[in-house]
């Protein structure tokens, strides 16, 4: 029963990666602004996707340790991101499953992860491919890989963010938010992150709300010169991302040519 | 305290600062607005009023041959006493000859908070003052028409006339009786979770001057403005300053015009204007008394069928 349980992770493992790779290449976030990081740009999404679909395949097909390894090392490095996103509080996904992982990382996604990984570490010597399991598979392999599949989905935070789409019908222009919200989602983003250091009081000059925004002002100093740093806080908090922009003090003497809006941050 | 103006600009900058400028949409822009004048009469002649403006300059307007002039009901250029407050629509040639002069006219509009005989205390919501509202014996018969039930938590909206520092009751400002049907939801589109940002429905007009907007879903939280009373309203949620594009769908007069106050009473109301046909679903803006004038509308006839635009 044992061995059975884990000759099954083998599969698991595969459809795992392998719809993961087609989340990422199916289910875009929004288009990342050129600063962002690393692991949200493009071109490296799709890197992972197509890692994750070659070991994802080289599961079924071949019983070779270097695939059993690098499945390791893949489930390992996704479970110390997805940690540490949680760790710094911030608004941002894991992306996992491309942009159905929206939602910010938390303690659901990260016991998904290191749990894949204690999976994979413990189903590393499993001698057959996975093809090969699944070809002598009974009616108990199949309910024990379904009842895996349920722990996966009751794990997995995308699960209640597509019900959560599905299911609201509160647009987010109608949408009663109040502050404290806004403001536990302006301090957890990456753009408070970057301009917390110019702001100059905690205390916003001015919020105000239009549609699906809220706006929230805070003086600032830039380069000694004095300055208004204004936040765009979504409000619904589903997808996009909190912007920044700042805006020099019409009154702030030494102001040049280069003076007026200038939007410091736009991430997607 | 910056003026409505410097509001709207100030609000303007910083959105764009963190949103980056959008393209004007294209639309139908609609007929210039009219510039209507208000203040109290200096003296008048029956081609010429001379009036006191808000800030103290002095007006001089030509009256047309064929003005008409209301002060509770038509009335003629004797109707145009020095201290009376008058507000003016130009005709529509560009010009500032009045076609229209409204004297002492009113609204009140709100909920009856007491009653004493013929007196009714009138809680007019959390931005504007209680006000006293005499019903004399002629108006009580038509005002019953459409406010059956004047007793303490009743809605009530007459237009009214300023008369020795009262204020008299003339005649119903709303078309339909109230309570009546629920004003017509629009269905949000469940695919895009969004709200429709053109809106249909009925402007009327709240005695306030300069140009503004009383908006019924203005955010309650920080210094959105909102009062946070009312049912909540199936409308985008605004703030103090933000701008709507407004279409008098009856003349095709349109203008941009900024909110300037939360319009919690008016979304307590479920009536329909019936001007110019019947409009598609309730109260949605209620307009300060230039503003209602600028985009055509009779000051006496109390409403007119609108589409207001969210441009942001």
């Amino acid at each position: 029963m044992i061995d059975m349980l884990r000759d099954l992770q083998i599969p698991f493992l595969a459809s795992v990666l392998i719809l993961a790779c087609a989340a990422k290449l199916t289910v875009r976030e929004h288009d990342p602004a050129p600063l962002v990081a690393l692991h949200r740009q493009r071109p490296f999404v799709y890197g992972v996707a197509l890692a994750e679909g070659v070991i994802g395949v080289a599961l079924m097909v071949t019983p070779t340790g270097v695939v059993r390894a690098a499945c390791v090392v893949f489930f390992a490095s996704a479970t110390w991101i997805t940690g540490d996103l949680a760790r710094r509080g911030t608004d941002e996904g894991c992306g996992c499953f491309g942009g159905l992982s929206a939602a910010p990382a938390g303690r659901r996604g990260l016991v998904r992860a290191a749990l894949l990984t204690i999976v994979a570490l413990a189903s590393a010597g499993v001698p057959e491919t996975g093809a090969q399991v699944l070809g002598r598979a009974g009616a108990g392999a199949v309910l024990l890989l379904a009842a895996e599949t349920g722990l996966l989905l009751v794990l997995s935070p995308e699960l209640a963010l597509a019900v959560e789409r599905t299911r609201s019908s509160t647009p987010c222009e109608l949408l009663d938010v109040p502050l404290a919200e806004t403001y536990a989602r302006l301090y957890a983003s990456v753009a408070w992150r970057e301009h917390e250091d110019h702001v100059t009081s905690a205390r916003p000059i001015e919020t105000w709300r239009e549609l699906c925004h809220r706006y929230v002002v805070f003086p600032a100093r830039v380069e000694g010169r004095r300055a208004e740093l204004v936040f765009a806080v979504p409000i619904d908090g589903r997808r996009a991302e909190v912007r920044a922009g700042l805006v020099w003090d019409a009154g702030c003497e030494g102001q040049d040519d280069d003076s007026g809006p200038r939007r410091v941050s736009s991430p997607a | 305290m910056p003026s409505t103006r410097d509001h709207v600009l100030r609000r303007k900058r910083l959105r764009e600062a963190v949103l980056g400028e959008r393209p004007p949409e294209q639309y139908d822009a609609g007929a210039m607005p009219l510039h209507g004048i208000e203040g109290s009469v200096i003296e008048a002649s029956p081609h010429l009023l001379v009036l006191a403006a808000p800030d103290g300059t002095e007006l001089r307007v030509p009256i047309s041959a064929d003005a008409s002039i209301w002060h509770a009901g038509k009335a003629g250029t004797s109707a145009l006493r020095p201290g009376r407050d008058v507000i003016v629509r130009p005709t529509g040639g560009g010009g500032l000859i009045a076609e229209r002069i409204w004297v002492d006219i009113t609204r009140v509009t709100g909920v009856i908070a007491g009653r004493t005989g013929r007196v009714l205390e009138i809680d007019a919501g959390p931005h504007r003052a209680p006000t006293a509202l005499v019903i004399p014996t002629e108006s009580m018969t038509r005002i019953q028409v459409r406010h059956p039930r004047l007793e303490p938590g009743s809605l009530v909206d007459v237009i009214g006339v300023r008369r020795a520092g009262e204020i008299h009751a003339l005649r119903p400002a709303t078309n339909s009786p109230q309570p009546a049907s629920h004003a017509e939801r629009p269905s949000p589109d469940r695919r895009s979770g969004s709200v429709p940002r053109i809106l249909r429905g009925t402007a009327t007009w709240y005695d306030r001057s300069g140009t503004g907007a009383a908006y019924p879903a203005v955010d309650p939280h920080g210094d959105a403005g909102g009062c946070g009373m009312g049912p909540p309203s199936p409308l985008p949620v605004l703030s103090i300053a933000s701008e709507l594009h407004v279409r008098n769908d009856c003349t095709g007069r349109a203008m941009r015009v900024p909110i300037v106050e939360c319009g919690c009473v008016a979304a307590r109301f479920c009536d329909r204007c019936v001007r110019c046909g019947t409009s598609p679903r309730g109260r949605i803006l209620e307009l300060t008394r230039t503003a209602f004038v600028d985009l055509g509308g009779d000051l006496d006839a109390g409403c007119f069928n609108v589409t207001a635009r969210v441009d942001h």
